[in-house]
């Protein structure tokens, strides 16, 4: 594709046709004066119409969903249905459809390295949904509750990847028994605090994108949206290690977590990769992963753990308080 | 009952306006920022509750939802000059109130749904009266607001079907018992009765408020009174009831006992006091280094 030939600094140029129109793009105008751009995008696009509103902006300061930009990041129907008000009448036919309450079978999905990370990721939205009314900056919130959702559709998929029934996903996470739970230790610490969320969101979201890249094949879904969680997360602790006092409450904080972290790439069953066999040397990742840490935190706190097993979750109390209600109804009504 | 005359001139922000808009504007934005931040917190207690997956998803997307609409309504209130930590500030420090609503929790699954269902029916019937304002950036961010929150009708007509339908005869009863626990607040976070004075209410006489309380309540019961009793709920003609020149019949609410629960006498009115306090100073120090860094 051939670069744009303009002659000078563009503007990119919208309109109000009446006080309740939306402003729309109408178009752009070259402009060498600054001062001008607005009368000549009057006379380019206000000559024959009443205008309410002109809006002249220079396209460098345009932030649009060009590349790098993942295209399918705004399909948020497509990729968040749940949020459709559609959603659930939906559900609610399906139901009325059904004859009988479907029983849910229990499902014998080995622990693979992805079961493993699906379990992780279902237990950190879990209890990230909860720093969305946290408040420290209302944006904050708004990119934790995306990434809360986005956490959760990426537990659904990664069982799914390892041969679970999408029918069954929902038993899947809500009646499996505590022992049949892998969590890495990362996600079973105490401490709820934004530094710990923060370093958790970092160290679980370079996790999964490192098992991504290596497992999923090119720039998968899941590989790009944990890289801007990522991102998101890389920026918060830029802002915490630029605070002095924060810094160092914040070491200590990210010490615990990424020693707590050394089971991450560890499967029981020994596989690595999504159910299907194929084996990702355990260091090799560790390596990608801390390659990639280390360009959100600095390389000396990235001290070498080894690796650790993943043992059965201490989740007791997570999953009783998960299941209370739903314990209370008739098995399949929530399905 | 009075209804507002067309306004003949609306308001952007850059343009001169009477000042009564300009602080009523912002008044009500910096309101509705408030009651949404604060508002979300009986709904977010449920998080970790809710029971299956969909439901999971579609709850935090509610609240995800909620604090967004705070957010849309600060960003109004900023540009008219209330800086957003300061709607947060004056409300534990007692200058700014959560509408009644806002001081109840839920008790069980089974309140959630009919509760829900009550309280985002009547917001929808105020959003869209206070859509006609003068004041059009606040009424551009409530027809974003407005459209989230019929996801959030379809959510808990949703949850309301699933518990009569699905539940045991205790759930059922819960669920009706949330009803009848729920109408009379919800009848009362329309405002004191104002047929006899809308017209001296500076609101309504700039163009701010277009509809009364008592005619929004009205719309409200016409159009909520039915959708209930359709999924099973059992409503009462002491609760409400259609009269045959097409107006509802209610109980009033007992306005002083809602004037005591807005003034922070509700059931949980300190929890959402202490809450809000909490994050203001828990979390000072990280808004501090996040806005240093931007």
């Amino acid at each position: 594709m051939s670069a744009p030939r303009n002659t000078g600094p563009v503007y990119e140029v919208f309109t109000q046709t009446g006080p309740s129109a939306p402003v729309t793009y109408a178009g752009s105008i070259v402009c060498h004066q600054h001062q001008q751009a607005w009368h000549l995008a009057k006379d380019a696009f206000g000559r024959r119409d009443d205008l309410a509103q002109l809006w002249v902006v220079p396209r460098d300061s345009v932030v649009t969903s060009a590349a790098p930009y993942d295209p399918a990041v705004l399909a948020a129907k497509t990729r968040m249905p749940h949020r459709q008000p559609a959603f659930p009448i939906a559900r609610r036919k399906r139901r009325e459809q059904a004859t009988t309450a479907a029983e849910v079978p229990v499902d014998g999905v080995p622990a693979t390295l992805w079961r493993c990370l699906a379990d992780d990721l279902f237990l950190h939205a879990h209890r990230l949904a909860e720093r969305i009314v946290d408040y420290i900056e209302l944006e904050a919130s708004l990119a934790v509750g995306s990434i809360a959702q986005e956490d959760l559709a990426h537990a659904r998929t990664a069982v799914v990847l390892c041969g679970l029934d999408p029918a069954t996903v929902d038993g899947h996470f809500f009646d499996r028994d505590q022992e049949d739970w892998f969590p890495s230790r990362l996600l079973s610490q105490a401490d709820e605090s934004w530094l710990a969320t923060i370093a958790c969101g970092l160290i679980l979201s370079a996790a999964v994108a490192t098992a991504a890249g290596a497992t999923l094949g090119r720039e998968s879904t899941i590989e790009v949206e944990q890289l801007v969680h990522f991102g998101h997360w890389a920026t918060m602790a830029v802002a915490v290690l630029a605070d002095e006092g924060l810094a160092r409450e914040f070491a200590g904080v990210f010490a615990v977590l990424h020693a707590a972290a050394a089971d991450l790439f560890h499967a029981p069953s020994g596989v690595v990769g999504a159910g299907s066999g194929d084996a990702i040397p355990e260091k090799l990742l560790a390596a990608r992963f801390a390659e990639l840490l280390g360009t959100a935190v600095p390389a000396h706190w990235l001290t070498d753990r080894g690796a650790a097993p993943r043992g059965a979750g201490a989740l007791a109390t997570t999953l009783d308080r998960l299941r209370s209600v739903r314990s209370t109804y008739r098995p399949g009504v929530f399905t | 009952m009075p209804i507002a005359e067309q306004p003949t001139r609306y308001y952007e922000l850059h343009d001169d306006m009477p000042d009564e808009v300009r602080a009523g504007a912002a008044r009500f934005a910096s309101v509705q920022a408030l009651n949404e931040m604060v508002g979300v917190l009986p709904f977010a207690a449920w998080l970790d509750r809710a029971p299956s997956y969909a439901r999971k998803q579609m709850l935090i997307a509610k609240i995800q939802d909620e604090v967004g609409h705070g957010h849309v309504a600060a960003r109004v209130a900023e540009d008219l000059g209330v800086s957003r930590e300061s709607i947060l500030v004056d409300f534990v420090e007692g200058r700014a109130k959560a509408h009644n609503i806002f001081h109840y929790d839920f008790e069980s699954w089974e309140e959630f749904g009919p509760g829900l269902l009550l309280m985002n029916s009547a917001a929808i019937v105020q959003f869209n009266s206070l859509m006609k304002g003068v004041y059009l950036p606040y009424a551009r961010a409530l027809r974003k607001i407005e459209r989230e929150e019929s996801f959030h009708y379809q959510h808990a007509l949703d949850m309301t079907h699933e518990v009569l339908t699905h539940g045991d005869a205790a759930q059922r009863h819960r669920a009706q018992e949330g009803f009848d626990r729920w109408l009379p607040r919800v009848l009362a976070y329309f405002g004191p009765p104002d047929t006899e004075t809308i017209t001296s209410n500076p609101m309504w006489r700039c163009g701010l408020k277009p509809d009364g309380n008592d005619a929004l309540r009205q719309k409200w019961l016409g159009r909520i009174i039915p959708v209930v009793r359709k999924l099973g709920v059992r409503v009462t003609t002491e609760q409400a009831n259609e009269e045959p020149d097409g107006t509802w019949s209610f109980t009033m609410p007992d306005w002083v006992a809602v004037k005591r629960v807005i003034h922070n006498g509700g059931p949980a009115s300190q929890r959402r006091l202490d809450w809000v306090r909490g994050a203001l100073v828990r979390n000072a120090a990280l808004r501090h280094a996040l806005r240093e860094a931007s």
